[in-house]
């Protein structure tokens, strides 16, 4: 059994003040739905990280097939930190293969903007092991990869101006996308400049908090997006028991999973869409899912590779960097411009891209899903 | 410092398992491990959870022990990689180490 992408949807992505999670996610449905033709939906899955612990409201699901008179249909909610959108499309994707379904349509939100810095950073510290000596280190989620990126720097001939670059990379490439978050030109200086989070990353080293909502149809009719793989990988969850901290497993197996399931290789991908929570591990992620060879993704940076005219494009969005990183959106707005790639008509278009993978991340590499798409 | 050591094959673990990842074994037993090691790397925290804002800025280690483990652990004063540092205490469960 094959399944296809049938139409896809994003809100705005960025400080929402005056929308609700119930709207966001409402508007990103009806839009994939219009854009696939108006379907008979069989069944939701929606991607959400903190929707009960920040914003009191869970059953996201059945408020979404209620709304959209969709009928008596079965929906659910995936979590997996940061991966929760990337789970929740597999879990639909699964729900087709398997044969239960023959439409579904996926949504993934996040509010996250109405509540204090201090007070995201607590509910994003879920995503760590809490029952363990690390948290009581006072380890923080941005932390884990600060300590990735000092080792980094310190076994290879990287600076932070690379770890800079990606950033102005991805901040380029948001200035061409109207949904993305942060669209202002910035410059390698005021990059390098910015006031430090946890060292060496900078403000803009690091994912914003943002609000924001995407959503997908996939069916097992055809359509001119087929899905070649989806694949899932869990890794450590904390980083004492990491055996090579300057890698993350579950990306590297779910990048292996993936291509043994397509058929593929790292050399036959036209376009990515990486997990860039951190500019550290843009770098890192595009050498564990082959792309570069260990410890050389930050020459590839240098050298432009990475740019949307260079020979792997890697987040044409704006990444989460500068596109924003609404929680549970992001895995599936990662879905939403592979798609737009391979239809040609994207933001950042790259030339003739015919196939795209999408990588997600959950927690400090303790989630990776990965989907690979073709345009046919 | 205390550690746990798999009774069946000898794996090692700062934190209590049920499992061994290596041998699935399930029993277990406390070993001493050294206090000395070196900073494999490290982070200043700027930006801390609320509880560790008098602290702010202090550096979260990942110490490479004489032994084979690495353990995660505060410290108070700046660090460069390859430092040699000594476990002090655990304090409110983090485990604190001194240049």
């Amino acid at each position: 059994m094959n399944a296809y992408i049938h139409g896809v949807g994003m809100t705005e992505f960025g400080t929402l003040e005056d929308r609700t999670m119930k709207d966001l996610m409402l508007d990103a449905s009806v839009e994939a739905i219009k854009d696939a033709g108006d379907p008979k939906i069989d069944a939701v899955f929606v991607g959400n990280f903190m929707g009960g612990s920040v914003y009191n409201q869970e059953i996201l699901g059945s408020i979404i097939s209620n709304e959209l008179g969709l009928g008596y249909i079965p929906t659910s909610k995936s979590e997996g930190a940061c991966a929760s959108g990337g789970i929740a499309f597999r879990q639909g994707l699964l729900g087709i293969l398997s044969g239960e379904y023959d439409t579904v349509l996926v949504t993934g939100v996040e509010m996250m903007k109405h509540i204090s810095t201090s007070e995201v950073t607590s509910a994003i510290n879920a995503a760590m092991d809490n029952d363990s000596n690390e948290k009581y280190a006072g380890l923080t989620f941005p932390g884990f990869f600060g300590v990735l990126a000092n080792r980094y720097l310190y076994e290879t001939d990287a600076t932070k101006e690379h770890l800079a670059m990606v950033a102005l990379k991805n901040r380029n490439n948001a200035i061409n996308n109207p949904l993305a978050q942060f669209k202002k030109p910035t410059s390698i200086e005021e990059i390098m400049n910015a006031r430090m989070i946890t060292e060496p990353l900078g403000l803009f080293d690091c994912s914003p908090i943002t609000d924001g909502a995407s959503a997908v149809v996939i069916s097992k009719n055809e359509s001119q997006i087929k899905i070649r793989a989806t694949s899932q990988a869990s890794g450590p969850t904390q980083m004492q028991n990491s055996e090579e901290l300057l890698s993350i497993p579950a990306v590297h197996e779910s990048g292996r999973l993936a291509y043994e399931k397509a058929g593929l290789g790292p050399n036959d991908v036209d376009v990515v869409e990486i997990h860039d929570c951190f500019s550290m591990t843009e770098i890192i992620s595009s050498e564990e899912l082959g792309f570069f060879n260990k410890r050389e993704g930050y020459l590839a940076v240098e050298n432009g590779e990475t740019m949307p005219n260079g020979s792997k494009p890697i987040n044409t969005s704006g990444g989460l960097l500068s596109k924003g990183h609404p929680i549970g959106a992001t895995g599936v707005s990662q879905i939403y411009q592979i798609t737009k790639q391979l239809r040609g008509n994207a933001v950042n278009q790259v030339d003739g891209a015919r196939i795209g993978l999408a990588q997600n991340l959950g927690g400090t590499g303790s989630y990776s899903t990965v989907h690979i798409l073709e345009r046919v | 410092m205390i550690a746990y050591q798999c009774i069946n094959c000898g794996f090692q673990s700062v934190t209590k398992k049920y499992y061994c990842p290596e041998c699935k074994g399930s029993k277990y037993e406390e070993v001493n491990v050294s206090d000395e090691g070196e900073v494999f790397s490290y982070t200043t925290i700027h930006i801390p959870p609320e509880e560790f804002t008098k602290y702010a800025p202090y550096q979260v280690v990942l110490v490479q022990l004489e032994d084979k483990l690495r353990v995660t652990g505060f410290m108070e004063v700046p660090v460069a990689i390859g430092d040699k540092v000594t476990f002090k205490e655990i304090r409110e469960g983090a485990y604190v180490f001194s240049k």
